[in-house]
């Protein structure tokens, strides 16, 4: 029998050229040739025929950087009427909001809001008392109130996921700045974001709320599978593959899951778990596009990284800065 | 029936590669005949799947590699002291091989993930674009301002590192995992 690494040889160079187009007559009677004359290059050419199909999931990872710009006529066939409210019916009178604070308060009988921190970096399992988990991630802050016929959290900043016990009674909601989600037994995160929240659903359904008053326009109301950006201004709803929620909810893990994003956006994401802050002045290196997985605690490990990795040196700057520059070569 | 061999081989058998490779490097002394051993237990169960697949494939899989492994001690022209020991080893426990893990879908992207950050620069960023981003090879090779039959020459390569790396590298085990650092970064991709 042959070398297997040579067959092996052999078999990764079909594949590339059947991968260039098609093949010509006469290079496929050769392949057919080549195939046949052994059933070891028969089981090699599987073997990495089997790989390279497995590999198409890398880009699916990548779907998320596509999505923003690519995918926003398919979004919008692809999703229910249901989904896509108009969100000027979201825009609500301004008195309204007392009414619904006073709504709020008479229908949850507060049983003491309980607080919850983790600091920058930091990151903390909450069990809670109906069975429900909170997991929080770097600078976030909750506060829970349990009530009878209600459970109540407030996200005050920061980022958070919930493993929502089934009750129907009482109905769990979270509220983020202008938003309130709710829940009655689901997995969810919520993140804030400046004035907007970002939502990401694993199991069930929530509902999102714009907590500012009654509701005018029919709640959005986002089952599993989907990513939401809200902000005042409007929602913006992506179906997310199992991949892009495994990047999305990375930080459970305490990973950062980049793929092919700006360097830019991988600073945006490790200043929130580091006191010291880094710093991109040159667009030109913001835009330098990364891949990977990162601990954001490990802020040291990604400096050492960026002069190999992507020509970039880090500068301090006093000792809460670091400024990210092309290297001097 | 090949097509049904085919798929049974692709589905059943090489997702126990890993475990195959352990198996022979614990049990073979010369690591640089692993691939040979490998190359031809496959052909072995391949050629038998054709007259019956067999309903376990590890079990299976594994009494070839010991016949396989036993055959080769046999004819080999020194026959080594611990010979019966050897021989004896050789019984893998093939409960073992039925509570194998194959690696769900996000793993499988991880360690995928993993390899290609250890490819070469040029090999990595042809198999980034191609696969990653779905170019095709005549992009790519615009994108880089390389020859054609340049990219199809640095994906054959990136597909035998990713073979030896993925099917071979032990299932998400440690011994794969010199080429990522503490930090888990895994892959530093181009400029854009």
């Amino acid at each position: 029998m042959r070398l297997a690494s040579q067959v092996e040889a052999e078999a990764a160079r079909w594949l590339a050229r059947q991968d260039a187009g098609e093949l010509d007559s006469a290079e496929e009677a050769e392949f057919r040739r080549w195939i046949d004359a052994s059933t070891a290059h028969r089981v090699a050419f599987l073997r990495m025929k089997s790989l390279w199909t497995r590999a198409d999931r890398l880009r699916l990872v990548a779907g998320g950087g596509l999505l923003a710009s690519d995918l926003v006529d398919d979004r919008a066939e692809e999703e229910p009427a249901g989904l896509r409210p108009s969100w000027r019916r979201w825009r609500l009178p301004a008195g309204a909001a007392t009414l619904a604070a006073a709504a709020a308060a008479a229908w949850l009988l507060l049983a003491g809001p309980q607080d919850y921190a983790t600091p920058v970096g930091g990151f903390e399992r909450i069990p809670l008392a109906d069975g429900s988990r909170v997991e929080l991630n770097t600078n976030t802050a909750i506060g829970v109130s349990y009530g009878r016929r209600g459970r109540r959290i407030e996200l005050d900043r920061g980022e958070a996921f919930f493993q929502v016990a089934r009750d129907e009674s009482r109905p769990f909601v979270v509220e983020a700045g202008e938003f309130r989600v709710t829940a009655v037994g689901t997995a969810f995160s919520v993140r804030r974001e400046g004035t907007g929240i970002e939502l990401v659903v694993t199991e069930g359904v929530v509902r999102v709320d714009h907590s500012e008053g009654p509701q005018i326009g029919p709640p959005l109301l986002v089952p599993a599978g989907r990513r939401v950006e809200l902000e005042p201004t409007g929602p913006i709803v992506t179906r997310a593959s199992d991949a892009q929620m495994e990047a999305e909810l990375g930080w459970r893990d305490g990973v950062l899951v980049f793929a092919d994003r700006p360097l830019r956006e991988l600073v945006a994401e490790f200043n929130r778990y580091n006191r010291r802050q880094l710093v991109v002045l040159d667009p030109a290196v913001g835009n330098i596009r990364v891949a990977g997985r990162f601990r954001p605690t490990n802020l040291d490990g990604l400096l050492r990284l960026l002069r190999p990795g992507f020509g970039v040196e880090a500068v301090p700057y006093g000792s809460e800065r670091i400024v990210l520059r092309r290297a001097q070569d | 029936m090949s097509e049904l061999v085919d798929r049974w081989f692709e589905t059943e058998v090489l997702p126990l590669e890993g475990r195959l490779t352990r198996y022979l490097r614990r049990m073979w002394r010369d690591p640089a005949e692993i691939d040979d051993l490998r190359q031809e237990i496959y052909v072995r169960v391949y050629e038998s799947a054709h007259n019956r697949i067999p309903p376990a494939a590890g079990p299976h899989l594994f009494a070839v590699a010991r016949n396989l492994l036993i055959d080769r001690l046999r004819r080999a022209r020194l026959v080594p002291i611990d010979h019966g020991a050897d021989l004896a080893r050789l019984n893998v426990i093939t409960d073992e091989v039925d509570a194998e893990r194959v690696l769900s879908g996000r793993e499988e992207i991880r360690r995928l993930q993993e390899i290609v950050a250890i490819l070469p620069p040029r090999c990595r960023e042809v198999f980034r674009l191609r696969k990653v981003l779905g170019q095709s090879q005549k992009e790519v090779a615009a994108t880089l301002g390389i020859a054609e039959s340049t990219v199809e020459k640095q994906l054959a390569k990136a597909m035998r590192v990713l073979a030896a790396q993925f099917y071979g590298g032990g299932g998400g085990e440690a011994e794969a995992s010199a080429a990522t650092a503490d930090t888990h970064e895994t892959g530093v991709t181009g400029r854009g």
